[in-house]
């Protein structure tokens, strides 16, 4: 529509011609002040006191400036860089409040930042494990333990009753000590049991995996 | 003098577009011709117009151009556009709803209200 390709042609020059619409509209104002003049010297006032009725009428020259420059809208754009500027300006005159201010905005992203991490990493991020979605992990659950590791030998009954699940695997920590020349260092390990890596999805690229005829050890024979 | 708000709101764009529909008029000549016609009752200040015509321009009812007047110096003059056209007839239609409805009220019988 005709009307809107108008509006935004006037935003538009209103925002890149600044300079060249302000003098307009001061051209525009004093127009009508010469004609205002005009007007009292043909009715017989001298020259002067036409000058200072017609100022007077016109009644504050910069408000009704102001007035206009309202009414383009594009006032708040200009505010916007002219407060920018101003606390630039007022940032740089108080180098302390300013590097609180950054030390405080620092701090709290960082923290921010730190926590939502975190809970991305533990509660949002999907396990790195094929179909991740279908494994569960067991726990007895009393009143008073809420979270209770199921011990290796109940593990053994529910496995020979399972019905439900694909596949069952019991771990359990168990870190060991590699020592030789130097310090003795402390290895993270866990013990687990036949299954544990096709519950995971993982298979083996060499050989194979557990089973369940490993797991005594009258048969590690090799 | 009358001021803006001696006008009923919203009367001022009226008058303007109803002005300058007739041939395109700078803000001098727009507020002379509103003088004239209502027999001086009616005196558009500057502080009232100038806004007024800036505010209808950047709503797309009139558009300005710098021409000669008829001084010799150059003046922006306003005119209507077709959107302000139609702007005119529907503030002309409401205009006059809304004077019928309040000469309807402040011409009742007083009679009537006796009782």
């Amino acid at each position: 529509m005709r009307r809107w390709i108008d509006i935004a042609r006037l935003r538009v020059r209103s925002l890149l011609r600044r300079r060249h619409v302000e003098r307009e509209l001061d051209k525009e104002l004093r127009f009508h002040l010469e004609r205002q003049i005009e007007e009292y010297a043909a009715a017989g006032m001298p020259w002067e006191e036409a000058r200072y009725a017609a100022l007077r009428k016109l009644d504050g020259f910069t408000q009704i400036e102001e007035q206009c420059r309202d009414m383009r809208r594009t006032n708040w754009i200009e505010n916007f860089w002219s407060d920018l500027h101003y606390a630039l300006r007022s940032l740089g005159k108080s180098p302390g409040f300013t590097a609180v201010i950054l030390l405080t905005l620092g701090l709290s992203i960082g923290a921010n930042s730190a926590i939502f991490s975190m809970i991305h990493g533990v509660l949002l991020r999907r396990l790195p494990y094929a179909e991740e979605n279908r494994i569960v992990r067991f726990f007895l659950s009393s009143a008073s333990y809420p979270k209770f590791p199921i011990n290796p030998f109940d593990f053994l009954d529910f496995r020979a009753r399972n019905r439900s699940f694909g596949s069952m695997a019991i771990m359990s920590r168990s870190d060991v000590q590699l020592s030789g020349m130097g310090v003795p260092q402390r290895l993270t390990g866990f013990r687990v049991s036949a299954g544990y890596f096709r519950v995971l999805g993982m298979r083996a690229l060499h050989a194979r995996e557990f089973d369940t005829s490993d797991e005594f050890p009258e048969n590690n024979t090799s | 003098m009358s001021r803006p708000s001696d006008l009923i709101q919203g009367t001022l764009d009226l008058l303007i577009l109803k002005t300058v529909s007739l041939e395109p008029k700078h803000g001098w000549a727009i507020a002379k011709r509103i003088e004239q016609v209502s027999q001086d009752v009616l005196q558009v200040t500057q502080g009232a117009l100038y806004p007024a015509l800036h505010r209808l321009e950047q709503q797309g009812w009139i558009r300005a151009e710098w021409r000669a007047s008829e001084t010799g110096r150059d003046a922006k003059f306003y005119a209507l556009t077709r959107a302000g056209r139609t702007q005119l007839e529907r503030e002309l239609a409401q205009w006059e709803r809304l004077s019928n409805a309040v000469g309807m009220v402040i011409r009742s019988d007083l009679g009537a209200s006796r009782c």
